[in-house]
């Protein structure tokens, strides 16, 4: 498995992608941190944070270890997606 | 308007008994099943054959969580704010099993399918030959840098989850872990190759500069 990995990750066919996933990889060692939250501390604000950031408060300042999280973090950037397009679609009721 | 009700009157519904606290349940699951399909749509479109079905059942599987966390609530934000969380949750977590069931984790690496990280942005173009080889350089560097600083328990979940995009609740799935605890690992081996990184006098910001990033 290792070793496929690696192999994987050599560029070969197709250059550009691997790139892209090196420059990804980078990224998220750019934005690690020694004090990170899980994905349950922030499923925890998200309700919050998102009223906030609606609010036009400054979320990154207020909250910036759940904007972190949310930059590093696929899953739990979807749920913050999907709870915005909730919050604007129940507007229009 | 179903949601006229203000956070402490759903709390005292929801705790009632009888028609009381029947009504609240009708209401808060009418409300769901009209938010939902907007806050879901992008991740299966509404034209699906088993849209109204997942709805239905992602609308039915929140409210029993809701009753079940109930005593959770803080009134940090909208109660119904608080529901959608629960429900988005519930909804997505399902569809990510879903969409990676029939993928098998060891075959990830021949895969050209790729989720993208929020952040993610894309290399500059064509580098010159001189520049082409020094990123040849820094990949290697990279591979060496894991190979000697991962477990290949930590290899194996930051390769499917932080480099092919599966899901965390997947892989926790497949694994017999849970999102939390991978969420860990990933965060441990990325400082540990942080500061590998950082022993050899080099940042993430520096190597990402080789990519014209």
């Amino acid at each position: 498995m290792m070793m496929k990995f690696f192999n994987w990750l050599k560029p070969k066919k197709k250059k550009e992608e691997d790139v892209a996933v090196i420059i990804q990889f980078l990224q998220m060692l750019e934005m690690t941190d020694e004090n990170e939250i899980s994905c349950d501390d922030v499923h925890e604000l998200l309700d919050q944070f998102v009223e906030l950031q609606q609010r036009g408060e400054r979320v990154e300042e207020l909250m910036p270890l759940v904007k972190r999280h949310l930059d590093m973090c696929r899953e739990c950037f979807e749920e913050y997606e999907a709870l915005l397009a909730a919050l604007a679609f129940e507007k229009t009721l | 308007m179903l949601n006229t009700r203000d956070n402490e009157t759903w709390l005292k519904d929801l705790r009632a008994e009888g028609a009381q606290r029947e009504a609240a349940l009708d209401d808060l699951h009418t409300i769901l099943l009209r938010v939902l399909p907007s806050a879901l749509s992008r991740w299966l479109p509404s034209n699906s054959s088993h849209f109204e079905t997942f709805i239905e059942d992602t609308a039915q599987e929140t409210v029993l969580r809701v009753l079940d966390r109930l005593d959770s609530f803080q009134g940090r934000s909208k109660f119904t704010t608080w529901v959608y969380k629960i429900g988005v949750n519930i909804g997505l977590g399902e569809l990510r099993l879903r969409k990676w069931k029939e993928v098998s984790l060891d075959g990830l690496e021949e895969s050209n399918q790729r989720d993208k990280m929020p952040s993610e942005r894309f290399a500059s173009e064509a580098p010159s030959p001189e520049g082409m080889l020094e990123r040849k350089n820094v990949i290697a560097m990279i591979q060496q840098v894991m190979k000697e600083e991962l477990t290949p328990h930590q290899h194996q979940v930051m390769m499917a989850m932080a480099v092919q995009g599966v899901p965390l609740n997947v892989v926790a799935e497949r694994i017999g872990s849970n999102r939390n605890a991978l969420y860990k690992l990933i965060h441990d081996a990325r400082l540990r190759l942080k500061g590998r990184l950082e022993r050899e006098g080099l940042s993430p910001a520096d190597l990402l500069a080789v990519f014209g990033e």
